[in-house]
């Protein structure tokens, strides 16, 4: 095995040195949690379809610092910047490379209600305090304990009450240099009673460089508050675990897109508990498979006061030998009656060797809900292709048209008119190169 | 232009063509009519290259070259064109990218310089025109959510916009009321040309009203059992495929046009 169990226990034994003492009781609590962690295998069952150990072997979980960083040249990530930036896409942007704040590229100083942990007055730390690791029970979350166990530095948006944000937030995590240590990301969203704002999130890496990325997003969505929340995860080189908590008040809507194309490894836990009543959960995504990849998406919708909604929809394109995970549960508290949750997988098989185990679960403890849930898995439709190819168009191409045109449900309702140019741009030219090898 | 000697065909391991003999020129237009499960749409999608339509023995020379060995992509590029009886919806791909890819690739296996952005768009606004169809149906899916006159126009629509060295429209006249029906014709008739040949497959003599056709072929059970002028269709229309059965014996040896 590689070196987790080591970084695991120098956290445990607390031995480094941490900047911003007043998050050691966020690191300290991780740390008496990993104690009793280990890392996940095939017999945990929300892990049961990946061979974690081998396909982490050689990554780095332990975390790049400030320092590291600083060596390298600022030129030259103006230039990666510049080139994988969403060009005409307005809005107030944050910039971190290998999950360190870059300044220079940021608008920090016109983007407001934005801190740095690390930047944070006495009032703001005491609110991160108050909110980190709370919007979930991460009673076996071994990832995220992981991050928090050598939680640094992070961000914060905090949205105040009433207020509607003019812009987007564009946050871009970028992973450039050859093996980095592991970026550990953490975002800290609270948005406020009756507040607005729209969030996009851009990873990626631009010179394809492998490295390794352990995030954690919490949003708190508070009472009539309204979050939308873009995460475009285009770095195909990047091993990735990503978890993503959301917890949401009263009358509150919380919506989220997600494109995600795999990598060696791409995880991503989502879990939205709607504790007030009338909250509603709009999720849509779509994840891409192609070569040896893996993606594996678990979604986890807690319906826990009543007359809540939540709609969730997944699409999967999965090609080549590579395999794609889709969990995707509904949990009904007793008390949450008067719940509608519908929830939908669907996916497209492009070769004969790709694997999709798809899941979706509903768990419910109330007798007067509606709810829906299904999946399916599928493969181009002959009809389709041979119209297509009919016309002339080669059957590569004709695939590829009719890939996008599955997932073109999810892309085309990206809101923002740049944000979703982007990502079809970027999704063409990968299809483009996509080998069609056995597929029939 | 086409040369079919003897085709026979299965569909699903049965055969459905039985040594099947055409010939069409350039310029002409044949109309093919026949009863239900002679082998009609066997005929026109052995032509245009669908999978599990399986050509077994005979030959079908196109252009000079040997059609069934060729993909149906490539069947198009040298210049078959096949008007679906039933065009499938294709939700996410929109027409006008679908056409734009699709002219792409016939021009540049032709040699043909691309259009330009503008070019095309003017050129698929003119053909929409033709056949009455408003241009916003551009941006939508590829026949999605579209009636069945819709289908059809469109299945013409892009027939002009491509413009075929041979156009193979299999039953484009049903369902169609009278005035798509014209429609339809007029997109035809727009097309017809010395160098351009048609084969429509059709079940009514209504089309060859507004279309009139050089030949009309009689396909029943997998073979021409009989062939004519236009006057032939009439003729039908008349007397329906009964008075037929009689003259099948002496035609066994398919007849040459």
């Amino acid at each position: 095995m590689n070196n987790l169990t080591s970084i695991t226990t120098d956290f445990t034994h607390g031995h480094q040195a941490h900047k911003n003492p007043w998050l050691k009781s966020v690191r300290d609590a991780a740390r008496s949690r990993l104690k009793g962690l280990k890392l996940p295998t095939q017999k945990t069952e929300d892990w049961k379809y990946l061979k974690l150990e081998k396909l982490l072997v050689n990554e780095q979980l332990e975390a790049q610092s400030v320092r590291e960083l600083h060596a390298k040249s600022a030129d030259d990530i103006d230039k990666l910047l510049a080139q994988s930036l969403i060009s005409g896409l307005d809005g107030y942007r944050l910039v971190f490379v290998n999950g360190v704040f870059v300044s220079k590229l940021s608008h920090i100083n016109s983007t407001p209600y934005s801190v740095l942990f690390s930047e944070a007055n006495p009032a703001q730390q005491a609110l991160i305090v108050a909110h980190l690791d709370t919007s979930h029970n991460y009673y076996n979350d071994y990832f995220s304990s992981l991050n928090s166990a050598q939680l640094e530095d992070g961000l914060l948006i905090h949205i105040p009450q009433d207020c509607i944000v003019d812009k987007p937030f564009y946050i871009v995590n970028l992973t450039i240099g050859e093996r980095p240590k592991a970026n550990m990301m953490r975002l800290l969203i609270i948005a406020e009673r009756g507040s607005k704002a729209t969030l996009i999130e851009h990873e990626d890496a631009p010179l394809k460089h492998a490295g390794m990325v352990n995030t954690v997003i919490e949003c708190f969505v508070n009472d009539k508050a309204h979050l939308i929340h873009n995460r475009i995860q285009l770095d195909e080189s990047v091993t990735s675990l990503c978890s993503h908590r959301v917890k949401q008040g009263r009358s509150s809507i919380y919506q989220q897109h997600q494109i995600s194309l795999a990598s060696k490894l791409k995880r991503n836990d989502i879990t939205v508990s709607l504790q007030g009543e009338y909250g509603r959960t709009d999720i849509r995504g779509t994840f891409c498979a192609r070569h040896q990849q893996t993606i594996d998406t678990h979604t986890c919708t807690e319906h826990i006061a009543p007359n809540c909604s939540s709609n969730e929809v997944f699409r999967g394109l999965v090609d080549n030998q590579a395999n794609a995970v889709f969990n995707g549960r509904i949990h009904i508290h007793p008390n949450a009656q008067k719940t509608l949750a519908e929830l939908s997988n669907k996916n497209l098989l492009l070769s004969d060797l790709a694997t999709i185990n798809t899941k979706p679960e509903l768990e419910i403890y109330a007798d007067d809900v509606k709810c829906s849930h299904g999946a399916t898995v599928g493969q181009i439709d002959s009809e389709s292709l041979f119209y297509l190819q009919s016309r002339g168009i080669p059957r590569g191409e004709a695939k590829r048209l009719l890939s996008l045109a599955f997932i073109a449900e999810v892309v085309d309702q990206l809101g923002e008119n740049s944000v979703r140019d982007f990502v079809t741009q970027r999704l063409s030219s990968l299809f483009t190169s996509l080998q069609y090898e056995g597929a029939n | 232009m086409l040369k079919i000697t003897n085709l026979t065909a299965k569909v699903y391991g049965k055969e459905i063509l039985k040594g099947l003999n055409i010939e069409v020129k350039p310029g002409e237009v044949h109309a093919i009519m026949g009863p239900n499960g002679s082998g009609k749409s066997t005929l026109s999608n052995v032509l245009a290259g669908r999978d599990k339509y399986a050509a077994t023995d005979g030959r079908i020379i196109f252009a000079g070259k040997d059609l069934l060995s060729l993909e149906p992509e490539d069947r198009a590029r040298e210049g078959i064109f096949l008007a679906f009886q039933y065009p499938v919806e294709i939700p996410g791909v929109s027409n006008l990218e679908f056409l734009k890819t699709s002219l792409e690739c016939l021009h540049t296996y032709q040699n043909k310089p691309l259009l330009s952005a503008v070019e095309f768009m003017k050129l698929a606004r003119e053909k929409c025109a033709l056949v009455d169809l408003n241009t916003d149906f551009l941006k939508r899916g590829v026949n999605e959510g579209f009636s069945g006159g819709e289908k059809k126009r469109n299945e013409i629509m892009q027939m002009l916009m491509l413009e075929p060295k041979l156009c193979l429209l299999d039953e484009t006249d049903s369902g169609l009321d009278i005035d798509a029906l014209k429609v339809v014709a007029d997109g035809i008739n727009a097309l017809r040309s010395p160098e351009r040949s048609f084969i429509l497959i059709t079940h009514y003599q209504r089309l060859l009203d507004y279309v009139q056709p050089d030949f009309v072929h009689v396909l029943a059970d997998g073979q021409i059992v009989k062939s004519g002028g236009s006057e032939l269709a009439l003729e039908l229309e008349e007397k329906g495929y009964g008075w037929l059965d009689s003259g099948t014996e002496q035609s066994a040896s398919p007849l040459k046009v």
